[in-house]
């Protein structure tokens, strides 16, 4: 068990179309978002950090720093038309950081991951005017994490902007092996590894609008700027007899180098508050991934369309004087890659609790998610994950001040 | 600074509690991610050219073998193999008196089991004695199967036997008395040329065994005797023995006094061949070739007189046109021996050999899998109850790899023959067809895969 974790903590999804391009993207936010359906551009939180809109930064408590953690498990099940297996993994999600640095600009730093990749799979392809048949296997792990930097400014009590700067940076490796499958022959072996690193900026900007009565309604809106990923990619190719006494390089190529441009994103929410008890809130976004450049053989980047669903309830218990706050969700993706000219859309529902306990919050949550069809050849994946962030508040600055 | 350090902690115990999957189960499916262009192939097209060719003589003694046999078909015409046998002087020449009494000269062989043909007929052979000394005179002590001897006009003997080689049965063939009774005097006179050596080869130089095939009984037939140990890894052979029968005076039966062959390494076979009026009519040995077109698609192995098939296959120097980053998998080459020209598709002969050769047909060295470990040998699937034909597969792996490789090109070829027993103690024959007259023969099924 001990060996299984650090060997393996390399790759924290199971999912086969996490082959195709760059993985899978991770987008249900820090704290509150993933159980309020991954909604978080016209959020804003006091004492929580929100990835989603940078400008949110602005409603944090000037007094607190916030360190924030997420840790999460997820199981996996995978269908085809005629097989079924599932699988368990588990990792933590993002380590950040924020706090104000006065009145008016706010900033947060962390790390979180950006895409997903791990997979193992076997195929077997006829050969065409011969009896026999070829197995092909691949495996592949890695995955892109984001290093980031938010600035965000209070340009009024009512608005604010913000800019966000990520690294992203991150291996995307593949094992192929080929072999026929009659008896005694050779077998070839194809390894890709790939290197990225690039930055990302994205733009935030969320404008509150008062209501009567405490309530009040939020306006975000979003826009990430287009970019480069830089590919740094090794290719080794050998063939093996089955014994493993033979072995002939047949391919050793290094540092090819490629570009990875990335589209401009957009996104735009919107969050109704009312009094202190509960909050409704949409998102739609756009992803044009059409533009990518990334060159995939069996898929097609396409835009991708993502509507979120939020809604969190805060419910008093007086009797203890506890307070929980009650989260559901739901979000729908159009999907980001054509498979088989079918697009890969997805569907999750997610439920959300969150409390404190002296100076930590804990948000616990849990999400289901389906994507794919078991016709036409695909996969249909359904997905569970329950997670946990928690955010530490702390009067660091405080101490500070006062000197 | 408490609250930062309790993050920490946080996070490292995460981390580790964490960062645990399951074994990353292989998932058995994923044809979605078949993509249009397989990377594999399968090719079984290419040209294979294929000749007949004759090797050069060959060595036929050390086997300790007779062999007598006789082919004749309208493909090979008339094949014979004859066994030369010199006789020496045992050493251990027991003295006698005059009142011994010869009883008889007997030759005696032992069949071995190894035959090929039609047992049912009664088989003759006849013995001659050899009248030129068995040896050659540049001190070498090997006898090729080109090799002859002068010898006597009529034979001394003649024996008309029925085949019984899976029971091992022995043939007595009595030599005459006249022969008998001089050896039988000199031993009991104490004649020099019984006690030298040297003497008893000036008188003695050895016999011939030749089968005498007048009748058919002899078509497609070959017999071998008297080889190989008794009891495996002992030093007791089988010997060709010519025995003097003798009475003692007072003994109830008959004693013998052993004469045996001078060395049984001196044992050959020699094989001839009378082509007239057959496709091969004009075949010679050394770098002449007959393409099989101009032997009506067709071509030939023969154990004793060597002939054996050489093959080339000009496009595999051409495979990259295919793709630049192109590699075998695997190579078979499927070869059909022609329909009617074998009895029983499971007693096709089974140790076919594989070897390169050079533009002048001389064997240069075994064909090897890959890692040079084991010889290649024909795969022999036959199966008498099915109509499916029977045909032998090669895996020639080794020879498409040097083939298809970016180096240098030499004229070498691949050449199938018996292997070296078989060759110069047997009489065996195929008669293979080309691609043009059967589809599946020399056909080279190749896997190939694109990176």
């Amino acid at each position: 068990m001990v060996n299984n974790c650090i060997v393996n903590a390399q790759t924290n999804t199971n999912s086969p179309y996490s082959k195709l391009g760059l993985g899978d993207f991770e987008s249900m936010g820090f704290g509150r978002n993933a159980g309020m359906g991954g909604c978080g551009i016209a959020l804003r939180n006091e004492f929580g950090l929100n990835s989603l809109n940078p400008a949110s930064l602005t409603a944090l408590d000037s007094q607190v720093v916030i360190m924030e953690l997420g840790v999460h498990a997820d199981y996996t099940q995978l269908q085809t038309a005629n097989q079924k297996g599932a699988l368990w993994d588990g990792n933590f999600s993002y380590l950040a950081l924020g706090f104000a640095l006065n009145n008016r600009w706010f900033m947060s730093f962390g790390v979180a991951p950006y895409t997903n990749v791990g997979y193992n799979i076997q195929i077997t392809t006829p050969i065409s005017g011969s009896i026999y048949e070829y197995n092909t296997a691949m495996e592949g792990s890695g995955g892109l994490s984001s290093l980031y930097f938010s600035g965000a400014y209070k340009i009024s009590k009512l608005s604010s902007i913000g800019l966000n700067t990520s690294l992203l940076f991150g291996p995307k490796n593949e094992t192929q092996t080929y072999s026929l499958t009659s008896d005694d022959n050779f077998y070839v072996t194809q390894k890709v590894s790939n290197k990225y690193a690039g930055f990302k900026f994205d733009l935030g900007y969320q404008q509150t609008i008062p209501l009567a009565a405490k309530s009040n309604l939020v306006l975000g809106a979003t826009v990430n700027a287009p970019g480069y990923l830089h590919q740094r990619q090794t290719i080794f190719v050998t063939k093996t007899d089955n014994d493993g006494s033979y072995v002939d390089t047949l391919r050793d190529e290094d540092e090819i180098l490629k570009k990875v441009h990335f589209p401009i994103n957009f996104g735009c929410g919107i969050a109704y508050n009312y009094k202190e008890k509960l909050t409704i809130t949409m998102d739609y976004s756009l992803y044009r991934w059409s533009e990518i450049t990334i060159e995939d053989q069996y898929s097609e980047y396409i835009n991708n369309h993502s509507y979120n669903l939020g809604t969190e309830y805060r419910l008093k218990i007086k009797p203890i004087n506890k307070q929980f706050d009650c989260r559901a969700g739901f979000t729908y993706q159009s999907g980001y890659l054509l498979v088989n000219k079918q697009k890969l859309q997805s569907l999750g529902v997610t439920t959300g609790l969150g409390f404190q306990i002296r100076d930590v919050k804990y948000n616990l949550y849990a999400e289901y998610n389906w994507r794919g069809f078991t016709n036409n050849n695909m996969i249909r994946e359904d997905f569970v994950r329950v997670g946990l962030n928690i955010s530490l508040l702390d009067l660091w600055f405080q101490k500070r001040k006062f000197h | 600074m408490k609250r930062f350090r309790d993050f920490i902690l946080l996070l490292l115990t995460t981390i580790i509690a964490g960062s645990c999957t399951d074994d990353v189960e292989t998932y058995k499916f994923g044809k979605v991610f078949t993509s249009s262009d397989s990377k594999v192939g399968y090719l079984d097209t290419l040209t294979v050219n294929v000749s007949t060719i004759m090797l050069d003589s060959f060595v036929t003694s050390g086997y300790n073998k007779v062999v007598l046999g006789y082919n004749n078909d309208p493909f090979l015409g008339k094949t014979q193999v004859e066994t030369y046998i010199p006789i020496g002087l045992n050493t251990s020449i027991p003295t006698l008196t005059e009142e011994a009494v010869f009883d008889s000269l007997v030759l005696v062989l032992k069949q071995d089991g190894t035959y090929s043909g039609d047992t049912n007929t009664l088989k003759e052979i006849s013995i001659y004695r050899v009248t030129e000394s068995i040896e050659r005179g540049d001190d070498e002590s090997y006898f090729y199967n080109v090799d002859s001897f002068a010898k006597e006009a009529n034979p001394i003997a003649t024996i008309k036997f029925k085949p019984r080689p899976l029971s091992q049965k022995s043939l007595y063939i009595h030599m005459p008395d006249s022969l008998g009774i001089k050896l039988f005097n000199w031993i009991v006179e104490g004649n020099d040329t019984i006690d030298y050596s040297d003497l008893f080869l000036e008188y003695f130089k050895g016999f011939v065994l030749i089968p005498i095939t007048t009748d058919q009984n002899w078509s497609s037939s070959f017999y071998g005797l008297n080889s190989g140990e008794i009891t495996e890894g002992s030093d007791d052979f089988n010997e060709v023995e010519l025995r003097l029968y003798y009475k003692k005076p007072d003994a109830e039966a008959n004693s013998y006094i052993s004469f045996v062959p001078t060395s049984k390494d001196y044992i050959f076979t020699h094989y001839s061949s009378d082509r007239n009026g057959t496709v091969i009519e004009t075949m010679q040995s050394g770098s002449f070739i007959m393409p099989s077109g101009q032997t009506n698609n067709q071509v030939f192995i023969q154990s004793g007189s060597g002939l054996a098939v050489k093959i080339e296959i000009p496009l595999l120097e051409r495979i990259h046109e295919i793709s630049s980053n192109i590699t075998i998998l695997d190579a078979r080459l499927v070869v059909k021996p022609h329909k009617g020209t074998y009895p029983l598709a499971s007693k096709l002969p089974n140790d076919i050999s594989v070897y390169w050769t050079d533009k002048k047909n001389r064997m240069i060295g075994a064909l090897t899998d890959v890692a040079g470990e084991s010889n290649i040998t024909g795969v022999l699937t036959a199966n008498d109850e099915f109509d499916e034909p029977p045909y032998y597969s090669f895996y020639v792996l080794d020879y498409v790899l040097d083939k298809t490789s970016t180096e240098q090109q030499t004229d070498d070829a691949l050449m199938l023959v018996f292997s070296g027993t078989s060759m110069a103690t047997s009489l065996t024959q195929l008669i293979l067809d080309d691609q043009s007259l059967s589809k599946n023969s020399f056909m080279l099924q190749l896997y190939y895969m694109t990176y």
